[in-house]
């Protein structure tokens, strides 16, 4: 909300403006910001012409003679409204324009110009502002200012417009009385803002009917006769487009004027639009159009208010009057509604039709009813200030549950208590006091206008705001909570950390995306990952919770190769949704993506998965699976863990990889978290060195190719760790062959065994004998030869 | 004869200074010591002595034993000492050719963040907590004392799955704790939260916020100024003001904004691009929990009290990193990810 200074500073004494809006930020009303308008401008003076003859040389121009009162100076000008006699603002040399530009002493066509004759615009206005002024024509000031003076002072260009940012539960200060009443609580000298309160006299030249007395909580309306409809003058029109209302005319004006002192909107209606002098406040019907002023036909239902007459609605309750009804240049009879309304009602109409005016804006947050006859009978003192009409005695007051302030007992102990202060009790009075909450025994009467104020705890606020939060002192609590870790947040830490030490990037992707994913990731059309949780208002196309962390992977995947980054590797820990019965249900994921030139293959990324998940002190094993659709089918493993599987690893399948516009081998890895979590170990405890020396022992054997890794070690443990020779320390296969020296269909495999007693140091003699005895295990089993 | 043992000598003096290679050395051992060497022969003839010449002879050929031993011993340290030398020599390398290229991953920029801030909190005693994505109304928004009515109930502001929606704040999470009942509370509640929001340069519909929610006996509007001023220290440095400014949650009363001191300009300078001329930067909400959220969730507000704040954490990782643009932390370009 704006508010020109000049106007604030006829109620409020206030010099130091930037100290102003500092105390009122540290209050409660927070100032955005001060915009200094005309600030640019100077050297600007009132001239009056002296003469005025064509440029001998251009058709186009004209030279004006004009004079400050004490000496003359010429000025070439190329605008068509000039006469002699005219009051004018001219620019001496040096002096500067709305936007900085400067003037200086300039030859047109060989006359000289010493400085420019200004039009409205060239002073940072439009005729709109000042209404007297011709469109691209040098300003005519309509009643003469001392010739010399600064024009700037004369139109009143130079002002500091002061932003404020209000909260919504404060409605009583979106307008001038409430900043006024805020700056007075914190020690401003201040002015009463006008508030007319003349007797009830009951009018019978109107009628009005409240049908939705939920939706609107009093109208009062008054009538204005004889109107001459005429532009606002100056002074009126400035306050409104400095706080950023756009003048019409003078019956609009004032209602818009009042509305910004106020707080209240006001609509006014031409009478003779009104059908029967009759005016029914009522729901629309369903489909039941209105032509807006805002130019657009709104189709109505039934839960929008409309004010209307017997026959037509008249306008959109709070929101926006009809075009029909409207203040004309033709209007002669004025009907003013001061109304008040449900806020949520207006909110939900203004909503729907999705139009947001000054009045809605206020409206929806819920006013104090008690305003709405001050306020109309603030317009009508206007009315007979600026002599617009004929004020017709009287007004129409609907007002069937009027609304009265409400009590709050509060201790002052327990406010201090919750503040962690110490203030005085009549400290605190004194500070209700100033927020005009009366006070009597500890008991506060809130006025109707502070809804907002609804507990001890809002009279805390209200006391420890005025009083200052920087007054409150720093303390620290004593309450002792044993801050600890959940084992979630230790693996969670564990894994982006060891991620990270493996050359891994973290990514963040959305929770949703496009259901699109799952056409992109080749999946069947009866894949149970396509059973997604579904959102009824997605933004754009990202309308499903994921279900799989695979898509956005590939898309983060995508993106970089896309950008020529050539060695990628990424992963995410993030939750996949799935749907259920009840609540969908949410697991913690973990995702690994990876595409390089040279160096990443199915090892690679297993062996990144085996350490991090060694890391949490599991081990997992792997089972080769071709159930992925979007993985490729000789080059994926189920991750199994106590023999359930938890994820799975391998090479995307390249279709999948064609899909997201990735022309290379692509890795990912998958793995549900929540799996894992249960069996995770990471309370480590001590096992003593071991106090005796290893053996070890290569041997290389030819085997058939379809022999799995997994199956020979399976068979190698077995063996060696038979229940009376436990001796097996570790197995490492370092060299898979298959070439010229081993006949097709075979394959060459060296394992390095190391052998370890607890107890004492193994002879040759038996580590031999066990593996004589493997040997003919693999023989047996497998036909597994012995290699040179 | 003695003339012989002093030829031998001193032969063997000069025929060491021409040799430079252990392998010559050993072949000028075999030369001297081996079964036809210029010793042995001499062994050989003491045989042939009278026997009274033997012993001072044998005495005299066993003397020439030692010194040629410690000759080739000298001449041994020499040419391993050389050798070594010229090994190191032709060992020297470029040591301005580039290191090994090992690849450091890192954490995303947010979790950095994120880290930070619950390591200070951790250290000042505070438990991390929490909660679903998915929330109902009655978490996410009635038990935070907001009602049908308040605007941010509108259908438009909330992401709907039908019964159940996206959390909008990481709040919900205040409410599951009180609910549990174990007093007193002090927690920090991570996450991410969905609005609608289109997403733009500061705008995204996922995001991340911090909230903490202290509640117990005796605690006042001080402990969470203090709190909050002790956190702030902790995360900008121990010269950072802060203010705090009365603003308007539904959750909280009293409300209030925190702002700290421009880390960047630290005055307010104007052209700032941190602060943009007002010296202090918005850094969370606060306030005392509203009784009737502590009602709510079964605390008795006339036994408890407590506080709660709650931050953005993007608004906070692009501020400490000046990053311009929220989009980047969602788009997973690794150029941009391998910088923190």
């Amino acid at each position: 909300m704006n508010i020109p200074l000049s106007w604030l500073q006829e109620f409020v004494k206030l010099e130091d403006v930037q100290e102003f809006a500092d105390k009122m930020t540290m209050s409660g009303t927070k100032v955005e910001a001060i915009h200094s308008k005309g600030k640019e401008l100077s050297g600007i003076v009132v001239t009056q012409v002296t003469s005025l003859v064509p440029h001998p040389e251009a058709d186009k121009l004209a030279i004006a003679t004009v004079t400050d009162g004490s000496k003359s100076y010429q000025m070439v000008t190329g605008a068509k409204n000039l006469k002699e006699g005219d009051f004018v603002p001219a620019a001496m040399p040096g002096s500067v324009l709305a936007g900085g530009m400067s003037v200086q002493s300039k030859e047109f066509r060989g006359q000289i110009s010493e400085g420019m004759l200004c039009s409205i615009e060239e002073l940072g206005y439009t005729p709109t502002d000042y209404p007297e002024a011709v469109e691209d024509g040098i300003y005519v000031f309509p009643s003469p200012p001392p010739l010399g003076s600064d024009a700037c002072k004369a139109l009143e260009l130079k002002d500091d417009v002061i932003e404020f940012e209000l909260t919504t539960n404060r409605p009583d200060c979106f307008c001038l009385k409430g900043i006024v009443r805020e700056a007075a609580a914190i020690g401003y000298q201040t002015k009463e803002i006008p508030a007319n309160v003349s007797s009830k006299k009951d009018t019978n030249a109107v009628k009005v009917t409240i049908e939705n007395p939920n939706a609107c909580f009093r109208y009062v309306a008054r009538i204005v006769e004889n109107v001459k409809i005429a532009p606002s003058p100056q002074w009126m029109r400035r306050r409104l487009t400095l706080s950023g209302v756009r003048p019409r005319n003078n019956i609009v004006d004032i209602t818009n004027y009042v509305m910004l002192e106020q707080g209240q909107p006001l609509h006014a209606f031409d009478m003779d639009c009104v059908a029967q002098n009759h005016v029914v406040v009522r729901n629309a019907k369903d489909g039941e159009q209105l032509a807006g002023l805002d130019g657009s036909t709104h189709t109505l239902s039934g839960k929008d208010l409309v004010i209307a007459d017997p026959t037509k609605a008249l306008a959109l309750a709070g929101v926006v009057g009809s075009r029909d009804s409207a203040i004309s240049n033709s209007t002669t009879r004025v009907i003013f509604e001061s109304a008040n309304f449900h806020g949520p009602t207006i909110r939900q109409t203004s909503k729907s039709i999705n139009l947001r005016t000054d009045a809605s804006g206020r409206n929806e947050k819920g006013l104090d009813p008690n305003l709405s006859l001050t306020v109309v009978n603030r317009c009508m003192e206007l009315i007979e200030q600026l002599k617009c009409g004929t004020v017709i005695e009287g007004w129409v007051d609907v007002y069937p549950n009027p609304v009265e302030g409400h009590t709050i007992k509060y201790s002052p102990d327990k406010i201090n208590s919750l503040l962690g202060t110490d203030i005085d009790p009549k400290e605190m009075e004194s500070i209700l006091n100033s927020l005009e909450i009366e006070t009597k025994d500890n008991t506060a009467y809130i006025p109707s206008f502070r809804k907002d104020i609804e507990g001890e705890a809002d009279i805390a606020e209200e006391i420890s705001r005025i009083f200052g939060y920087d007054k409150i002192p720093f303390a620290m609590d004593s309450i002792t909570v044993i801050g600890e870790k959940d084992p979630r947040q230790k693996v969670e830490e564990l894994i982006l950390s060891t991620g990270a030490f493996l050359g891994l990037h973290q990514i963040m992707t959305y929770s949703f995306e496009n259901p699109g994913v799952f056409d992109r990731l080749n999946l069947p059309a009866n894949h149970s990952l396509r059973n997604t949780v579904t959102i009824n208002n997605p933004l754009g196309e990202n309308s499903i919770m994921k279900t799989t962390s695979m898509g956005g992977m590939l898309s983060s995947l995508s993106l970089n190769y896309s950008r020529r980054n050539m060695n990628v590797a990424l992963f995410e820990l993030t939750k996949i949704f799935t749907k259920t019965q009840d609540k969908p249900s949410e697991h913690l994921t973990l995702t690994i993506g990876m595409y390089s030139k040279s160096g990443v293959d199915f090892f690679y990324i297993k062996g990144i998965v085996d350490t991090i998940i060694k890391a949490l002190g599991i081990n997992v094993e792997y089972n080769q699976s071709d159930e992925y659709p979007y993985m490729h089918p000789g080059r994926t493993g189920n991750i199994l863990l106590k023999d359930s599987v938890i994820g799975h690893i391998g090479q995307i399948h390249p279709l999948v990889c064609e899909n997201y516009e990735i022309e290379q081998e692509v890795y990912a890895a998958t793995i549900n978290i929540e799996e894992l979590l249960p069996h995770i170990q990471l309370n480590k405890t001590y096992t003593p060195l071991p106090k005796y020396p290893t053996v070890t022992r290569d041997i290389a054997f030819k085997i058939k190719q379809d022999v799995s890794a997994a199956q020979i070690e399976e068979a190698i443990k077995a063996e060696t760790n038979s229940e009376n020779m436990k001796i097996m320390e570790s197995i490492t296969l370092f060299d898979v062959y298959q070439g010229k020296q081993i006949e097709e269909g075979y394959k060459s495999m060296a394992y390095s065994i190391t052998f370890r007693h607890p107890n004492r140091t193994l002879e040759d003699i038996e580590v031999n004998k066990t593996i004589e005895n493997l040997l003919g295990v693999l023989k047996d089993k497998f036909n597994a030869e012995l290699r040179g | 004869m003695q003339n012989r043992l002093e030829e031998i000598y001193a032969q063997a003096q000069s025929d060491l200074k021409q040799i430079t290679s252990l392998k010559a050395l050993e072949q000028f051992k075999i030369g001297v010591f081996g079964k036809k060497g210029q010793v042995t022969a001499l062994m050989k003839e003491l045989g042939k002595l009278p026997k009274e010449e033997r012993p001072a002879f044998g005495q005299k050929v066993h003397e020439l034993q030692t010194k040629l031993e410690e000759l080739m011993e000298q001449s041994r340290a020499t040419i391993k000492k050389e050798e070594l030398t010229a090994a190191l020599e032709r060992e020297t390398i470029d040591i301005t050719r580039p290191g090994q290229g090992f690849s450091l991953g890192r954490k995303h920029p947010l979790t950095t963040v994120m880290d930070e801030i619950k390591a200070i909190f951790f250290g000042m005693g505070y438990k991390v907590v929490e909660g679903p994505d998915i929330e109902n109304a009655y978490y996410n928004f009635e038990a935070l004392n907001i009602n049908a009515n308040h605007p941010a109930r509108d259908e438009s502001d909330t992401f709907h799955l039908g019964d159940y929606l996206l959390r909008t704040q990481t709040s919900p999470v205040q409410v599951r704790v009180l609910e549990k009942g174990n007093l007193p509370i002090k927690i920090i509640a991570p996450g991410r939260v969905y609005r609608p929001d289109e997403v733009d340069a500061t705008h995204s519909p996922v995001f991340h916020q911090i909230e903490g929610l202290v509640v117990g006996e005796g605690v006042t509007m001080a402990h969470l100024k203090g709190n909050l001023l002790t956190f702030a220290r902790e995360l900008f440095g121990a010269n950072v003001k802060i203010r705090f400014r009365p603003h308007h949650f539904p959750f909280t009363e009293p409300s209030a904004e925190m702002d700290i001191s421009c880390f960047s300009c630290e005055t307010g300078k104007s052209g700032c691009k941190v602060c943009r001329g007002e010296g202090y930067i918005e850094l969370l909400g606060c306030g005392m929990v509203h009784p009737r959220v502590l009602e709510m969730s079964g605390v008795d507000p006339n036994i408890y009290t407590g506080f709660a704040f709650g931050m953005g954490l993007e608004r906070l990782a692009m501020q400490r990193y000046t990053i311009g643009d929220l989009r980047l932390f969602y788009e997973n370009d690794i150029r941009f990810l391998s910088q923190f």
